[in-house]
């Protein structure tokens, strides 16, 4: 299909190949509109740099043709993503929607692993952004502050790609695989500098990661007592059977209840069903985290 | 349900929901990775064209485009996994033994529905006056 067919105009070179495919890929989510734009950039930019004793605007007409124009290669990420909720549906569909049916689902799984993991990685972040602020400030006046606060603010990119593909793999949703390539095109230290600091995710990554010390104390607490409240309930009887020794829950009146064949079925079945509890909770969160995390680490 | 028809399923999905140039762009992925090993987006493209060159087929039947937008479904499904390049422009990747699995399945799918091709044609042939 030649662009004059679509209606639109040929690009000329590759930033105006770029704002076409941006314009095309409206309404994409934003990790598929940075990937595409990554890789589209990284392509053309190759072919540019590989015939530049051509005229760009040649190069770029004989490249759109194996490429594809904007609008094609929009489509084609828009196809892969139409592909992605297709099999998500799918899946969803395959476990069925009963209250039980959450013990097949990954992204429980997923969503309760993320929460372990949630304290561990939420201390690192925490400690790397204090720590890289106060030290980027303290050497500010210093020669190699300008180098040091590039590289803390290149190491929080990096991170957020890093947390996205946890977010990815563990939560289910889509990240972005690839970092913007806006700032490769900068040249000049000062530039560079004042494009990180005036790019608002720069500053939204670090207050995720700062978000990321409260939020992972609070998922860890939430897993480690759903867990243990539950696994507690169903294996007690059994642990009091084999030790042989008695293990008070909760006050002496209910502990004499649990001790009566009755009291140790209702305890099996309330932490049975409180471990189904927890992984639709565990669901319900890795969700919101998963949504809160695109809408702060990616930016378009 | 056990691994095997976990991985069967898994890549029935891929296969049936991908467009005939998404899909053929995903097994000549899978196909280069698994006979050249590593390659980045731009390896494969070269390694896949040189390939279909010598075969007699100079245009690919996909835009390249498509093949970059595959390897993020591919990577998505486990059926590849960036090597340990890190997010430098020409970042590698390599064929899982789930991706083996695809294109096996992949494989065996193509070669029966070209054999049935193949045999309605010649049906049609026999058929002529």
């Amino acid at each position: 299909m030649t662009p004059m067919a679509t209606g639109h105009s040929a690009p000329r070179t590759v930033d105006d190949y770029l704002r076409q495919l941006r314009a095309a890929l409206e309404g994409a989510t934003p990790a598929l509109i940075q990937d595409a734009l990554a890789d589209a950039e990284d392509y053309l930019r190759e072919e540019v740099s590989l015939g530049s004793y051509k005229p760009e605007s040649e190069i770029l007409a004989r490249v759109v043709r194996s490429f594809g124009t904007p609008q094609e290669v929009a489509a084609e990420y828009r196809a892969v993503e139409t592909r992605f909720e297709r099999r998500h549906v799918r899946a969803e569909r395959t476990r069925g929607k009963g209250f039980f049916s959450i013990a097949f689902d990954p992204q429980a799984y997923g969503g309760l692993l993320y929460a372990l993991l949630a304290l561990p990685i939420g201390i690192a972040y925490f400690t790397w952004v204090v720590t890289g602020v106060s030290l980027s400030a303290g050497l500010a006046v210093l020669i190699i502050g300008v180098p040091f606060t590039l590289l803390f603010i290149a190491s929080c990119r990096l991170i957020a790609l890093l947390e996205g593909r946890i977010v990815e793999t563990l939560l289910g949703k889509r990240m972005p695989r690839r970092l913007p390539t806006e700032e490769r095109r900068i040249t000049g230290v000062w530039p560079r500098i004042r494009a990180m600091l005036t790019d608002a995710r720069t500053w939204s990554t670090m207050f995720y990661m700062v978000l990321q010390l409260p939020l992972g104390v609070a998922y860890f607490v939430i897993a480690v007592v759903g867990l243990t409240l539950s696994v507690g309930l169903v294996t007690g009887p059994f642990i009091e059977a084999i030790v042989g020794r008695n293990v008070i829950f909760l006050s002496p009146a209910i502990d004499r209840f649990a001790d009566t064949p009755l009291g140790m079925g209702v305890m099996m079945v309330v932490g049975f069903l409180l471990f189904f509890v927890l992984l639709h909770l565990m669901k319900a969160l890795s969700g919101l985290h998963a949504r809160y995390a695109e809408a702060t680490l990616v930016r378009i | 349900m056990n691994e095997s028809s976990h991985r069967i399923s898994a890549a029935h999905a891929l296969l049936d929901s991908g467009g005939f140039e998404a899909e053929t762009a995903a097994l000549a992925v899978l196909a280069n990775l698994k006979a050249e090993g590593r390659g980045s987006a731009r390896d494969l493209l070269r390694r896949i064209a040189r390939a279909a060159e010598i075969a007699g087929e100079p245009v690919l039947p996909f835009k390249h485009a498509t093949l970059y937008a595959v390897l993020h479904e591919l990577e998505f499904d486990g059926a590849i996994q960036p090597a340990s390049d890190g997010d430098r422009a020409g970042r590698t990747f390599v064929i899982t033994p789930r991706g083996k699995a695809f294109l096996a399945l992949a494989q065996e799918r193509w070669r029966s529905a070209h054999l049935v091709i193949r045999a309605a044609a010649a049906a049609a042939e026999s058929q002529r006056p």
